[in-house]
C-alpha cells in the first residue's frame, strides 16, 4: 500500500535562455523543451530576461557576437521543482537516462566529462588551473549543499574578474562552465567529489553542422570535415545557426514521430 | 596523378564516415545505458556485478555502486534488474553494431 503521508518530490526541467540582437535562444529552448517533455515526460521551465552583458565566439560566423549568458545561479530559486534538471538551451534530450540521476542525487551532480565528437578540446580553465565542469546539465535537488553551490556561482559572477586571476583562467569572458568548476571545488574542501559528477560523458558537436539527420534511430552527422553515424542519445549542438535551422525542425519532428 | 585528383581523393576520405569512431561512440552510449539505478544507488551492470549476485548465499547484502557507496540491496531484485537491463543494452549494441558495419561509407 502507497503511504500517503510521503509527499513524492516534484521534478522538472529548467532551461535558460536569454535571446541576443543575433540569436533567437527562446527558439531554441523551445525546441529543447519538446524534446526533454517527450523523452523524459516531465515539465519544462524555460527562464528568459537575465540581461548580464558578455561576449562569445560565434563558430558560425566566426565573430564575437553578444551573449546574454549570467543569471544561472538564479537556478536554485527560479526552479519549481524539488528535483531539477538544468539543461542548457543547446542540449537536445534524445534519451531518458537522465531520469536514473533524479534517483540517485544528493545534492548536485554536474557534467564532469564532455566528449567532442569531432575534435580534440582542452579540458583545463587554464594550462596551470582546474579540470573544467561543464554547466551544460546540472541535476540538482533543493538542499542546502545545492544552494550553497549556487549562492556561490552567483559571487563568483559578480567578482569574476578576481576568480580569473585566482585559479589562472585564460578565457577573458565569463562562463557558466568555470563559475561552477570553482563554486564545486571551494564547497568540498578544494578536492574532487566523485558524487557531485555524472557518471557518465556527455556528446558534443562543437563546430558547424552541415546536416544532422535521424534515420533508424541514428544520426547522420555530417560537418564540414567528417561524416559520423552516431547512435541515437542526448547530444550537445553548439551550432546555434543549425539549431534554428528548418533541418533542426524536420529532426525534432521525426525524434518525436519514431 | 595530378593535384586535383590528389585533393578529389582527399575530400572523398574525409567524407567517408569513421568506423572506429562510430563504434567507440556507441560504445559509450551503450555504457550509459548499463546503468541501473537501484534503492538509491547506482550500479553500471556488468559481467562481475551479474555474476556476483548469482552466486551470493543470502538474499539481503550490501553492494558498492558506482560512486563508491555501500548501497543495501535484495539480492534477487537487483539480479532481476540488472539482468534485464544487461540483456537490453546488449542486444540493442549488437543490433546496432551489425547495422554500423553496413554503413561504414556515407
Amino acid at each position: 500500500m502507497k503511504n500517503c503521508d510521503v509527499l513524492e518530490k516534484s521534478k522538472g526541467v529548467l532551461i535558460f535562455a536569454n535571446n541576443t540582437g543575433y540569436i533567437d535562444y527562446t527558439t531554441i529552448a523551445a525546441r529543447a523543451q519538446t524534446l526533454a517533455e517527450h523523452y523524459l515526460k516531465l515539465p519544462v521551465t524555460i527562464v528568459t530576461g537575465q540581461d548580464f552583458a558578455n561576449k562569445r565566439y560565434n563558430i558560425d560566423s566566426g565573430n564575437f557576437e553578444a551573449w546574454h549568458n549570467g543569471g544561472r545561479y538564479l537556478a536554485y530559486e527560479l526552479s519549481p521543482y524539488d528535483q531539477t534538471i538544468l539543461i542548457d538551451s543547446d542540449y537536445f534530450v534524445f534519451d531518458d537516462n537522465l531520469l536514473k540521476i533524479l534517483d540517485v542525487v544528493s545534492d548536485y551532480q554536474i557534467t564532469k566529462t564532455n566528449n567532442y565528437v569531432c575534435s580534440q578540446h582542452s579540458n583545463q580553465m587554464g594550462q596551470y588551473s582546474l579540470d573544467t565542469l561543464w554547466a551544460t546539465v546540472i541535476v540538482f535537488n533543493k538542499t542546502p549543499k545545492a544552494r550553497m553551490l549556487f549562492d556561490l556561482v552567483g559571487v563568483i559572477e559578480r567578482n569574476y574578474q578576481y576568480y580569473r586571476d585566482l585559479y589562472n583562467i585564460e578565457a577573458r569572458n565569463f562562463r557558466n562552465d568555470y563559475a561552477f568548476t570553482i563554486a564545486d571545488n571551494v564547497i568540498n574542501g578544494y578536492s574532487p567529489n566523485q558524487e557531485n559528477y555524472l557518471p557518465w560523458p556527455i556528446i558534443s558537436v562543437p563546430g558547424p553542422i552541415d546536416s544532422l539527420e535521424l534515420k533508424d534511430s541514428k544520426f547522420y552527422l555530417k560537418t564540414s570535415g567528417q561524416a559520423l553515424v552516431l547512435p541515437k542519445q542526448s547530444i550537445h549542438l553548439m551550432s546555434k545557426a543549425w539549431l534554428l535551422s528548418e533541418s533542426c525542425e524536420q529532426l525534432i519532428e521525426a525524434a518525436i514521430n519514431a | 596523378m595530378t593535384t586535383t585528383t590528389t585533393e578529389n581523393i582527399i575530400n572523398q576520405v574525409k567524407q567517408a564516415t569513421d568506423f572506429q569512431i562510430n563504434r567507440r561512440a556507441l560504445q559509450e552510449r551503450i555504457k550509459i545505458d548499463l546503468h541501473l539505478a537501484h534503492n538509491g544507488g547506482l550500479f553500471l551492470v556488468d559481467q562481475t556485478l551479474l555474476a556476483f549476485l548469482a552466486t551470493w548465499p543470502t538474499d539481503e547484502l550490501f553492494v558498492e555502486d558506482v560512486y563508491g557507496n555501500p548501497i543495501c540491496c535484495d539480492r534477487s531484485e537487483l539480479l532481476a534488474q540488472a539482468r534485464e537491463c544487461y540483456q537490453t543494452a546488449m542486444n540493442s549494441w549488437h543490433i546496432q553494431h551489425e547495422e554500423l558495419r553496413r554503413v561504414r561509407k556515407i
